[in-house]
């Protein structure tokens, strides 16, 4: 290990260092007013899932980011050190190991943040210190590979274009067959467009029924809209890894894409990080303010319904159903109202969570902890209170308006044997639609339409 | 009066209070100086707020333990918080009465207040003097300046609430020993967490401006 | 059966190392994903074909490619591995766990 001339390590002084640039006010503020009053400790879930380790705490671990902030750019911390726990970072080790709860100890799920008395926001300011340390290349393996092939190939997972558009084309054919319509269509690429519609990169890989879920009710809809060919990714790595120029870039993609189609408005698929990256974040981390609109597919979904464009049956969703907040969508974007008043529409038998909104807990995978297979064991442990929550609501089925949070609960419910199913609301929205003559007219103009612009 | 006394009770105290609010000026600037995060990002969530709103809600949780599930699980925690932090006021208001209307002090009801005041805060510290070394997750977070800002205010509380009489027929030590803590405490403080309460308006106004910009404050709940 | 110790399964249950994978193992793998009647022959053909498409690109096939190439339906692939496409055929045909949201 080379170091510098104080025998700091090259890549500790560039962390200490380049702290000093990424620090804004809002960050300072929660650096220096944290009281160390133990509000937040039992807010955490990994407080709540390993009785008895203090180092879950949020307190704690804020204060390994805090003694760094202390040391080097507050006064106090420089003048009496050990009086208010200031310390440094002086090998690659030290950063191993502040990796290690960065990455490995936090979720930034924000639920310390909303109780904390004095707002200090341990989040996002420990996304900063991610970001510091993947700039110096020190991150979990899997973080590293996905943000690589978000800067590569421009999705999250590899997926080339050809099977981009082989998967929609394949998506439009069962389209056609279902709907008994040859000229039903997922349009690619159509200029001027009332909607945008773009997903996450898992929908195409692994499990294309929700594409085919959407465009079913796009199609019952009568919706002009369409999918682009680029930028169609609304994931972010960067809200993981804490790089704002990933996060730019990846958000700036499809930005650029919806202006280059002329699109009136970005819709985003059920899925909380790219929510909250792609209509919140992106402008800041872009450095650009966006002129289209931009929404959840979930808002969409519930207007059709309640403009007559849809019509759906409860009777097609049998079973019991409660709904999991994502903590991007609730805690950071308030999208907590429409998903439920949706999902009354379209299940009959809705039981919450407690607790719930801006209050639940984290699916445990959040964060990009997913793709940290380092941390999996410590995160399933971790995830005892979510079990505990969901198995209390004695549901079937738990319903969520994110992608991730499918697959952490998943990840849950199999190693808790809660025997519980997961879905989203884009397939009971989907299950449910029903034909009526009004949506038969609906359904006459989309063909219309789409192979109008088809035959162009 | 003795000199001592005298000069303990005022001179001093004014010497450490200017020095305190020099630091506190110099801390405010430096915290200004930090740049604020640019917020480009539409407005999200539900439409019946916005940053304003959200900003007084977050400003404004300080009295609202129900808004927060800290300290709507833990109601007794919350009312240990505000008694304590009553008894500073008590114990600041004091310092001011004594050298400057005294004249206050002949209300007996007052001074009962203040030593009602005083007194609870003290209990109340040792309560969490006794916490913060016992309880492991409290322990694990605290630095000495924790636990040496909460034994000072601690001691000083007790020193408040035998000085509130206002009578030094018995002799100066504790008037003097409360004075000379106040003005210890004053010159303490800025270097200490306990300014945390210079953040305070800051942290949760831009918490508040951000999470109202998002629909996510005030807080929705359904009837538990 | 011997080499396939616990330490060769990480993230719980996919294999870690590609190399490790035998038809015992396969076997076994398809019991913890949730495949009672045993492995048939349409169970192979996806696996081997998900296998090879790991040798070549080191990553799994897209969804798309499997039902084309393998000439079933989407349905069929959800009736043969119940568990899904990653946490079915991938970790039956011995893939690492793959990275992102999944
Ligand atoms: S609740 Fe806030 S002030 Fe108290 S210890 Fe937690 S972060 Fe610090
Ligand atoms: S952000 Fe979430 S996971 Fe991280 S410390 Fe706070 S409560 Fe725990």
């Amino acid at each position: 290990m080379s170091t510098t001339t104080n025998g700091r390590s090259y890549k500790a002084q560039k962390v200490i260092d380049r702290m000093g640039q990424k620090l804004t006010r809002q960050m300072v503020g929660s650096l220096a007013a944290c009281v160390h009053c133990g509000q937040c400790t039992d807010s955490c879930h990994y407080v709540l899932s390993n009785p008895g380790d203090p180092t879950f705490a949020p307190a704690y671990k804020a204060d390994r980011i805090r003694k760094l902030f202390k040391k080097h750019y507050d006064w106090t911390g420089k003048v009496f050190p050990k009086w208010v726990k200031a310390g440094t970072v002086q090998t690659d080790e030290d950063l191993e190991e502040l990796k290690d709860i960065v990455f490995g100890k936090c979720t930034n799920c924000r639920r310390c943040t909303i109780n904390c008395p004095m707002g200090v926001d341990l989040a996002t300011f420990n996304r900063m210190a991610r970001g510091l340390l993947c700039h110096v290349g020190i991150m979990p393996e899997g973080v590293e590979y996905v943000a690589k092939e978000q800067w590569e190939i421009g999705n999250q997972m590899g997926v080339l274009k050809e099977d981009y558009i082989e998967t929609i084309e394949w998506q439009e054919e069962e389209l056609q067959d279902e709907m008994e319509d040859p000229n039903a269509r997922i349009p690619v690429d159509k200029v001027n467009s009332e909607i945008v519609y773009v997903i996450n990169p898992r929908e195409i890989k692994h499990d294309p029924r929700s594409v085919l879920d959407a465009a079913k009710i796009f199609y019952m809809a009568g919706a002009d809209y369409t999918m682009p060919s680029e930028g169609w990714d609304m994931t972010n790595f960067g809200l993981f890894n804490g790089d704002d120029e990933l996060g730019g870039a990846v958000a700036g993609r499809v930005y650029d894409k919806v202006e280059e189609l002329n699109g009136k408005k970005l819709v985003i698929s059920e899925c909380g990080h790219g929510y909250r990256s792609t209509r919140c974040e992106g402008p800041n981390w872009a450095k650009k303010d966006i002129a289209f609109d931009s929404e959840s597919s979930v808002i969409t979904m519930l207007k059709y319904i309640k403009e007559g464009k849809i019509k759906v049956d409860k009777t097609k969703n049998p079973g019991s159903y409660t709904f999991h907040d994502s903590c991007n969508n609730a805690r950071s974007c308030g999208l907590t109202e429409e998903p439920r008043e949706l999902l009354s529409l379209v299940v009959d038998d809705f039981r919450e969570m407690y607790p719930n909104r801006a209050e639940n807990y984290c699916c445990t995978g959040g964060g990009g902890a997913m793709s940290m297979a380092e941390y999996r064991p410590s995160r399933l442990k971790s995830a005892k209170v979510k079990a505990d929550q969901l198995s209390a609501t004695g549901t079937k089925t738990v319903v969520t308006s994110c992608h991730n949070c499918v697959d952490g609960l998943t990840d849950l419910i199999g190693h808790y044997k809660l025997g519980m199913d997961v879905t989203q609301l884009v397939n009971l929205v989907a299950n449910a639609l029903v034909v009526d003559e009004k949506i038969e007219e609906n359904r006459k103009i989309h063909s219309a339409e789409t192979s109008a612009t088809a035959a162009q | 009066m003795s000199n001592l006394l005298h000069f303990s009770s005022h001179t001093l105290q004014e010497i450490a209070l200017v020095f305190m609010a020099t630091v506190y000026f110099m801390r405010v600037r430096w915290f200004l100086k930090w740049p604020l995060a640019k917020e480009r990002q539409p407005a999200t969530g539900m439409g019946d707020t916005n940053p304003k709103k959200g900003a007084r809600y977050s400003v404004g949780k300080i009295a609202m333990p129900w808004a927060m599930e800290s300290s709507r699980n833990k109601p007794l925690m919350y009312a240990q918080f505000v008694i304590f932090h009553l008894g500073v006021v008590a114990a600041i208001g004091l310092s001011f009465i004594i050298p400057y209307g005294p004249g206050l002090l002949k209300s007996a009801g007052l001074v009962s207040l203040i030593q009602l005041l005083t007194g609870a805060a003290c209990i109340i510290g040792v309560f969490r003097i006794i916490r913060r070394i016992t309880n492991p997750y409290m322990r694990a977070i605290s630095s000495p300046d924790d636990h040496f800002s909460l034994v000072l205010l601690t001691g000083w509380f007790a020193f408040a609430f035998m000085a509130a009489p206002n009578n030094i027929s018995s002799g100066e030590g504790v008037m003097l020993a409360y004075f000379m803590l106040t003005a210890f405490f004053l010159v303490y403080v800025p270097f200490s967490k306990i300014s945390h309460y210079l953040y305070y308006p800051f942290t949760r106004t831009y918490l508040g401006r951000h999470f109202g910009r998002r629909g996510v404050y005030p807080l929705k709940r359904t009837p538990a | 059966m011997e080499k396939h110790k616990q330490e060769n399964f990480h993230c719980e249950d996919f294999l870690s190392d590609f190399d490790f994978w035998t038809v015992d193992v396969a076997d076994k793998l398809a019991r913890d994903s949730d495949i009672s009647g045993g492995l048939t022959e349409s169970h192979w053909k996806v696996i081997m074909y998900v296998r090879d498409h790991f040798m070549k690109y080191e990553k799994g096939p897209a969804v798309v490619k499997v039902v084309k190439d393998c000439g079933i339906s989407f349905k069929e692939l959800c009736d043969l591995f119940p568990c899904g496409l990653v946490r079915g055929a991938y970790k039956v045909a011995g893939l690492p766990r793959p990275q992102g949201c999944i």
